[in-house]
């Protein structure tokens, strides 16, 4: 890790835990803050830079453009996050007025767990309905008038007020459906979010943001802890959620379930030496929110078509590697699943 | 009656207060301006409700807290920051 990166992590942990900076230094050189305003940008987590920059001592020096970019910056984070938040109230309402149940997956949901939820990026809106109530949302929708476009998932989007809306007809992105805990729950909350990290990070890539998410929601949500990690070795993720307990606690200074100091348990494994996230950290940074901003991604985005469905393949593909490590179960369904629905012809 | 614009908002930053406008037009402000936009958010304002807050803040005189909250009023009427509530 350089140490522009170790910076811009201190800031991030500060505005996330609310905790001024440790070991900051007193003077850095403006390209320097920057990078890190450009880093903060690609991992959408620049609401928690801003926190963080604000919780730095006053010795710190921090230059006044800087300071002007990160404030216009909270400013628009804030007012999209009202309009996010104002959308999922009034969408849920009209739902709940047609006696369905929607779920709001994530984003909205998740933002509630930071310090300030204002200033977690929120760009669409996740809703889940379960398999009885799905159809009957979609014909909610097509009764607005709004258009539904199908994804490749199973899922479908649609606009409202400017704001994507993502409907799902599974809770867990997962294949297994075994162990799963029940919905609503704190477990299946945790899980949810922590698959949601793994199926990206089997792709395309993934942001700091969602790692925040679950930092966040480990410190929040008050879980059972045996429960959790019982689920978590049931449904074939107990590897994974180690590696990520490894990069939460790190990077992000987080508590998690797997932290030093507790017993070792024969059934859960806790309690082990954690594994190295310094590879996952590395693919974090490199592609940014979703992987979009990995120069050759960038690119493909752009073309669309069968060239964006075929790099998505084969950047699942190079995962290989990581999803058999960490998740075998789940890179077979997910390759059949790509298979399925990335080159059907559009 | 008036009301602070919802596309206007006042950020601060380690002492540092920037207006800004959902234009993306934004100004550095004082922390004077910025502490009188925050007594002014809660909700609907007039000069007797501003000067009463600036009084209390400021330890100003009654008369000199209404001449005051009557300016902040008018200027920010007329930098279109602030709409009137019809009665």
């Amino acid at each position: 890790m350089s140490p522009l990166e170790q910076h811009f992590l201190t800031l991030v942990r500060s505005g996330l835990r609310e905790q001024p900076a440790e070991d900051f230094p007193q003077v850095l050189p403006l390209p320097h803050w920057q990078a890190i305003l450009d880093m903060a940008r690609k991992q959408t987590v620049t609401g928690l830079v801003f926190r963080g920059v604000g919780l730095l001592p006053d010795e710190v020096q921090v230059p006044d453009n800087i300071m002007f970019s990160l404030m216009m910056e909270a400013e628009r984070i804030k007012r999209q996050s009202a309009l996010v938040s104002e959308t999922a109230a009034e969408v849920c309402a009209r739902f709940e007025a047609a006696g369905l149940h929607p779920v709001v997956l994530k984003g909205p949901e998740v933002a509630r767990l930071y310090p300030d939820p204002s200033l977690r990026e929120s760009g669409d809106i996740d809703l889940y309905y379960s398999p009885e109530e799905f159809e009957k949302a979609c014909a909610v929708v097509r009764a607005e008038g709004r258009s539904l476009a199908p994804a490749s998932d199973g899922s479908v989007h649609y606009d409202w007020n400017g704001i994507d809306i993502d409907q799902h007809r599974q809770y867990f992105d997962l294949h297994t459906r075994k162990g799963l805990p029940p919905v609503p729950s704190a477990e299946a909350t945790l899980l949810m979010l922590s698959v949601h990290i793994l199926k990206h990070c089997m792709g395309a890539g993934i942001g700091l943001r969602q790692f925040c998410d679950m930092a966040a929601a480990y410190r929040s949500v008050p879980y059972d802890r045996e429960k959790l990690l019982a689920c978590y070795k049931a449904t074939g993720t107990a590897h994974w959620n180690r590696l990520l307990a490894a990069f939460l606690e790190r990077y992000l200074g987080a508590a998690t379930p797997y932290s030093a100091g507790d017993p070792v348990s024969p059934v859960t494994g806790a309690g082990e030496p954690l594994p190295d996230p310094a590879g996952l950290l590395a693919f974090v940074l490199a592609g940014g929110n979703f992987g979009h901003h990995d120069a050759a991604r960038e690119k493909v985005l752009k073309e669309g078509g069968l060239r964006r469905k075929t790099d998505t393949l084969l950047r699942f593909l190079r995962r290989l590697p990581f999803s058999l490590r960490y998740a075998p179960r789940e890179w077979l369904g997910e390759l059949a699943a790509l298979a399925r629905g990335n080159l059907r012809p559009e | 009656m008036f009301r602070l614009r919802k596309d206007c908002s006042v950020m601060t930053l380690r002492g540092k207060h920037l207006l800004i406008r959902g234009t993306g037009k934004a100004l550095e402000v004082n922390g004077s301006f910025a502490r009188i936009w925050d007594m002014a958010s809660g909700g609907p304002f007039d000069a007797a409700l501003l000067a009463a807050k600036m009084q209390e803040e400021y330890e100003l005189s009654g008369e000199e807290a209404l001449a005051e909250a009557g300016k902040m009023i008018r200027l920010w009427s007329d930098y279109g920051l602030v709409e009137a509530i019809p009665e």
